[in-house]
């Protein structure tokens, strides 16, 4: 058995042309050709079987462009990787991937990728050797084990053996630290999930449900797994056609596909909510409620939740009727709406209706325990950062991991100014981005397509997956070492333990055949279901029936693994039980100097950030304005008449810890008392990043999520100044109108059951 | 088209056939779409993956905002505006109106006649074809084409792929120079390799097994794609469903469960894709 | 009616940084086309003729001892052998070194030639061959098919097949170029085909060597269901400008 990577896989020399510019003439029918005998042609050395130039190969891998992680096939082509597609046998995407996940081919071609780690010489990030940059590193590592308090680890969501590791160096440095940081983290919802149901992650059966209203959720777009629930929506809108509403103060891209949308005021979320929970209990007597939230309830009657969420009494008793008569549904809560000071009550309010509506067990269930206790993916947070900053001056030594916090964190944590004072900053970073910037030391990082891994998905309808990751073509820059072999080095050298694995290939193949015995397609209730046939059916993996006839079940398990890209284990699901829970909601007073809420909303694309340096990405329209390459600030008509403003004017966006100049943008789907600006863009580092727009993240007040001590994303109240100064935005659509051409065609319906006449979308 | 029957029937050419042109009748393959606009939501899956299929260049903000663009497929959006009896409201309560639009593979393509030099051309499969060496960008095809979703290279895009993001081009399709007309090609190169591993097995490319790379990222599988002279194929089969022929006129539709229709149909253009209507609940 | 034409493209390589750009200077354009495809394709050439002076190779590779079995003690290697991607891929590929080292491990091995080739192997170097045969960026062409169908579907001799387009190879020592590769000069053959199955091209003298090997006992004949498309050469545009 080896356990040599490179070997196995055999990434051999390129077949490839090479050579420079040539410019050549053909006139007429000459019998020169083009490159004949002008350029090379290399042959392999020695393939395996599998690999023939001019045919594709496809592997399977794990998407690392969010926390969703989609399962991959990678094209790779005379070596290297040209098409990321979806890999059809992963239940979280089933073959479908998003823009993100496309562009994760732009991330690791990128001309901005760090050829050689970077060290801190002379006040100048300087290259250095990758053994100059070792020794650089073990030095620090054994001075911070000297002293165990004062390092900390920051890293964003890592999951499967890589997060193993990193939890392994800090318990073996002995330090209490480790911090995981996620901007767009839905630690509020999986917190207040877990008190509420007793698990932080549910199944959220869509296609079950006849209708969904969803308040704030944008799980078309970045909320938990874009292209799960957009596939979950393809059959919800199919088999019957279920109806959808959306209930948020910014029309999110799941608010553009609604049936009908509702503009909440911002910040007011919860109270519809509970209004919609009052009426409901009020006449639904077959589900009892304790006395205690009952009586809560009583108070938000629908007169005065009319008035605080500035929705007419009517629109609420149509809610509430639909909900009545439509089930099963499904009530989810999200982005605007829990990302606030009642945040937590708010996801709560959600579940109560659930309950109130009886969806549990029906649209909401068990995801089965997860097998995978020990690799699964901690959730980020952003407490963890307000928490790094308070540490951050007793800190000699800080480790980051992938993760950009000096440009996603809000200026109030102060985050670039406490870095320069720690240290020792080592940042593990593919690009140089603005943490890294100010780090001491720069570690290069091979990028996801380059090295091994695995991931156990936060989100996942059946928790029993495990995502594999494998290297898909010989890494750009051969002498990067990948983030576990560095991992299990820096582990070594505080513990000779690790020296057991000669690397973490061998690291998570070794831990991985502990559930070989769980995976004998004999011992599972629902027999192993072979990967869907790849297109075309390239690397037909050992067939796990066969294998397990023979005496190579190692082997034969793990040739099957690696060719499925996944490991999907059988779990127990269990019905869900739900202790309802008196809900308490503040409401918010409203500082009339700051007469809007700020809506930093993520979109499929630029994400929350990350992704900003990737210029397919950055010419992709944004999907409600169709924006490319720009920041803006969305506000109402009404908003814009009032402040005497229109499309494209720059104004001042103030709250009380900064602000930024932005383009308005008129727009219809949006609260008159909400300013919206897309996160992502406003990057002092990168070439296609840099320059480009403002970051809103940037003036957010120090506003927390009352129950987690989250940052409340959507709780900064600002006022908007105008100023005298212009500029144009670009964007695809050149008229709102369809100018009665009828491109798009609508027919509205009245009955709830119209299913789709040729059935089934899958 | 194949350039002996190109020359012999120059002038039938310049007219562009008639539907059901004995042209096509010995062909095997006539590709098509349906693409539904209920569950299409509008999430830009397909604009990525076409820029990674087909090599296609990223342009930046100033040349996007003149509209040179090189998106062979792009997600047109529109709002309810009041017109057209339309509800005007205070907020968009219906949502977005979304159609992903790209070549429409005309069979009375308005393109094909007016190139000067036949680089743009019926293929006997029925895709619009654009040659791209023959090309010699007059851009009279563009001006023609009702759906504008011809796209010229008015500058040399290399640096696009600033290395080694050149690296990722797709060996299978030319990088367009300067002074060349593009467009999409249901993504020829995987139906050639599709046909290709067929004829090695003495059959048919199945129902299936091609996927052009829109089809394939689509997460909510709004796009469905295949081959129309095929009857039992899915996309025959959405199309017979939805009452959908060449030559269908919008009378014709005699159901509301019949969705289909095809964009600017009363330019008698015969796309080859169609679009299944959206459906909003008023009901609630 | 006349009109100068420029057909300019300029195509990004697979794979590599290098760029082509080829200019077709169409002298005279008329509305009969036919002007244009002569201007195209006219090519005098002999099945004989060298066409292009062979590059200088790294290792001076002799055909002629492989595949020469009158001549050379009785090596007789098929052509697919060595460039064993023809039937499965469209390109028909350098054997990898590791398939040269099979036999050059043990034979001939106090040869100049053969100690050349076991420094790359011992260094783990690929052999910087240089292009004999290459077409534009801009053009699509599978050897697969073309091998498919007249080795394994007609059962016509694999060196004959290879030399309708490549020469008689076994031959040379390093490969020539001995047919012009040009569009005109495919369509001579595929417009044959057009109305009827594709079988031997004519006139012979242009297309066949005096191929010596044995052809394949068993075929796989034609599905006679959708025998007409398949055994037809096909001549649309697409079907090769990529």
């Amino acid at each position: 058995m080896s356990f040599d990577p490179v070997n196995r896989r055999t990434f051999l020399k390129l077949m490839g042309v090479s050579g420079s510019g040539l410019f050549l003439t053909l006139q007429g029918c000459g019998n020169a050709s083009l490159e004949e005998g002008r350029e090379t042609v290399m042959s392999y050395i020695d393939p395996e079987d599998f690999v023939i130039p001019g045919e594709e190969v496809w592997y399977a891998t794990t998407c690392h462009q969010c926390p969703a992680a989609c399962g991959l096939h990678a094209r790779v082509r005379e070596g290297r990787v040209r098409k990321l597609e979806g890999n059809p046998a992963s239940p979280i995407n089933h073959g479908r991937l998003c823009a993100m996940g496309q562009a994760g081919l732009q991330l690791h071609y990128h001309p901005d990728r760090i050829p050689q780690p970077l060290a801190r010489i002379d006040n100048r990030l300087q290259p250095v050797s990758w053994d100059q940059a070792k020794t650089r590193l073990h030095k620090i590592l054994a001075k911070a084990a000297e002293n165990p308090q004062r390092f900390a680890l920051l890293s964003g969501e890592v999951g499967g053996h890589l997060e193993k590791l990193m939890d392994a160096l800090v318990q073996t440095i002995g330090g209490p630290s480790r911090y995981v940081y996620e901007p767009l983290s839905q630690k509020i919802w999986h917190s207040a999930t877990q008190s509420a149901l007793g698990i932080t992650s549910p199944r959220l059966q869509l296609a079950q449900a006849q209708m969904v209203l969803s308040f704030g959720a944008d799980f078309l777009g970045p909320w938990q797994s874009a292209v799960h629930f957009a596939a979950e929506y393809g059959r919800f809108r199919t088999e019957p056609r279920g109806s959808l509403i959306q209930v948020e103060p910014r029309m999110s891209l799941t608010g553009a596909n609604a049936d009908w949308w509702l503009p909440i005021r911002p910040q007011t979320e919860a109270w519809l909510a509970l209004g919609l929970a009052h009426l409901l209990a009020s006449e639904n007597k077959a589900i009892a409620l304790p006395d205690a939230i009952s009586q809560a309830l009583a108070q938000y009657d629908i007169d005065s939740v009319s008035k605080i969420t500035d929705l007419p009494t009517d629109s609420i008793r149509r809610l509430a009727s639909a909900l009545r008569t439509r089930t099963p549904s499904l009530i989810l809560a999200g982005g605007p709406a829990d990302g606030q000071v009642d945040g937590s009550q708010m996801v709560l309010a959600s579940w109560l209706l659930n309950y109130l509506l009886g969806n549990l067990d029906k649209t909401i269930t068990h995801a089965g325990d997860s097998p995978f206790a020990e690799l699964e993916t901690r959730i980020g947070s952003t407490a963890a950062l307000q928490k790094l900053s308070e540490h951050m001056p007793a800190l000699d030594t800080l480790f980051i991991y992938q993760s950009n916090p000096v440009y996603s964190a809000p200026d109030f944590l102060q985050l670039a100014a406490g870095l320069e004072k720690v240290r020792n900053t080592v940042v593990f970073a593919s690009t140089l981005d603005e943490t890294a910037e100010l780090a001491d030391l720069v570690i290069p990082l091979r990028s996801s397509l380059e090295e091994w891994g695995s991931r156990v998905p936060a989100y996942s309808p059946d928790q029993g997956l495990l995502q594999l990751q494998q290297p898909v073509m010989q890494a750009l820059y051969p002498q990067h070492v990948a983030s576990g072999d560095l991992l299990l080095q820096l582990l070594t050298q505080l513990d000779k333990a690790y020296q057991q694995w000669p690397d973490f290939y061998a690291y998570v193949r070794t831990d991985l055949m502990k559930y070989r015995e769980q995976a004998r397609p004999d011992k599972q209730p629902n027999p192993w279901k072979l990967p869907a046939v790849m297109t075309p059916p390239t690397y037909k993996p050992v067939m796990l029936e066969q294998a397990f006839s023979t005496d190579q079940l190692d082997e034969a398990f793990w040739e099957h693994t690696v060719a499925a890209g996944l490991l999907q284990l059988p779990t127990q699901q269990r019905s869900l039980r739900m202790q309802p829970q008196v809900p308490t909601i503040k409401p918010v007073t409203a500082d009339q100097n700051f007469p809007f809420t700020l809506i930093p909303f993520p979109q499929l694309g630029l994400y929350d950030g990350r992704h900003a340096n990737l210029s397919w990405l950055q010419e992709m329209p944004d999907q409600i304005t169709t924006i490319v390459w720009d920041s803006w600030a969305e506000i109402h008509p009404e908003t814009a008449a009032r402040l005497k403003v229109k499309t494209g004017d720059i104004v001042e966006i103030r709250s009380t810890h900064g602000s930024i100049k932005v383009k308005i943008f008129e727009f219809n789907g949006i609260h008159p008392e909400a300013v919206a600006i897309p996160m992502g863009q406003g990057h002092s580092r990168g070439r296609y990043a840099a320059g480009v727009g403002v970051n809103p993240v940037k003036i957010l007040a120090p506003v927390f999520e009352r129950d987690t001590g989250e940052l409340a994303l959507y709780a900064t109240r600002v006022q908007i100044n105008p100023t005298r100064e212009q500029d144009s935005l670009v964007k695809l659509a050149g008229s709102d109108s369809q100018h009665k051409r009828r491109l798009v065609r609508t027919i509205n319906i009245k009955a709830p059951d119209f299913s789709h006449p040729e059935g089934s979308a899958s | 088209m194949t350039i002996k029957n190109m020359i012999e029937n120059w002038a039938q050419f310049r007219k562009s056939g008639q539907v059901g042109d004995e042209y096509y009748d010995h062909a095997d393959y006539r590709w098509g779409m349906v693409i539904d606009l209920d569950t299409c939501i509008g999430c830009n899956a397909c604009v990525t993956a076409c820029y990674a299929e087909n090599n296609l260049p990223v342009v930046g903000k100033e040349r996007f905002g003149r509209g040179l663009g090189m998106h062979w497929i792009r997600i047109e959006r529109y709002w309810q505006t009041g017109e057209e009896g339309e509800k005007k409201t205070r907020y968009p309560e219906q949502g977005a109106q979304y159609i992903p639009m790209m070549c429409q593979q005309c069979e009375q393509a308005p393109c094909e006649p007016v190139c000067p030099v036949a680089a743009t051309y019926h293929t006997p499969d029925g895709l619009n074809a654009q040659v791209y060496n023959r090309c010699i960008g007059s851009r009279y095809c563009s001006n023609n084409c009702p759906y504008k979703v011809r796209y010229f290279n008015f500058y040399s895009y290399s640096e696009t792929w600033a290395s080694p993001l050149e690296q990722q081009l797709n060996p299978d399709i030319s990088v367009r120079d300067k002074g060349v007309m593009e467009k999409c090609t249901f993504c020829v190169q995987r139906l050639r390799r599709a046909k290709n591993d067929a004829k090695n097995e003495n059959r048919l490319v199945e129902d299936g097994e091609v996927q052009t790379a829109c089809q394939q990222s689509c997460p909510t599988q709004a796009i469905v794609f295949g081959n129309l002279a095929d009857a039992d194929s899915r996309v025959s089969r959405m199309w017979k469903k939805h009452n959908m022929a060449y030559g269908h006129r919008e009378d014709d539709k005699q159901q509301k469960t019949e969705r289909g229709y095809r964009v600017l149909e009363e330019l008698n253009t015969e796309p080859s894709v169609i679009y299944l209507e959206r459906i909003r609940d008023e009901n609630i | 009616m006349d009109a100068h034409a420029s057909v300019r493209v300029r195509i990004v390589s697979d794979s590599s940084a290098s760029r082509v750009t080829a200019y077709l200077n169409v002298g005279r354009f008329s509305t009969d086309l036919r002007l244009l495809i002569l201007v195209l394709c006219f090519t005098s050439w002999s099945p004989q003729q060298v066409l292009a002076e062979a590059p200088a190779q790294p290792i001076e590779f002799p055909h002629d001892v492989h595949t020469n079995a009158e001549d050379n003690a009785g090596n007789a290697i098929n052509c697919l052998y060595c460039h064993s991607y023809a039937r499965r891929s469209s390109v028909a590929g350098i054997p990898t070194l590791a398939k040269c080292m099979g036999c050059h491990r043990y034979v001939a091995t106090d040869k100049e030639r053969i100690q050349q080739l076991t420094r790359y192997w011992e260094q783990g170097k690929p052999i910087p061959w240089k292009k004999v045969h290459d077409l534009p960026d801009f053009v699509y062409f599978t050897h697969e098919r073309h091998v498919q169908h007249f080795v394994f579907q007609q059962g016509q001799s694999v060196q004959q097949v290879c030399g309708y387009c490549h020469g008689d190879v076994k031959t040379m020592t390093v490969a020539e170029k001995r047919r012009p590769l040009t569009m005109g000069w495919c369509l001579k053959c595929h417009q044959q085909f057009q109305d009827n199955p594709v079988d031997v091209p004519r006139p012979v003298a242009d297309w066949h060597i005096n191929a010596t090997d044995q052809s394949l006992k068993a075929v796989m004949p034609a599905d006679t269901a959708h025998a007409e498309p398949l055994r037809k050469a096909p001549s649309d545009c697409w079907e090769c400008h990529k």
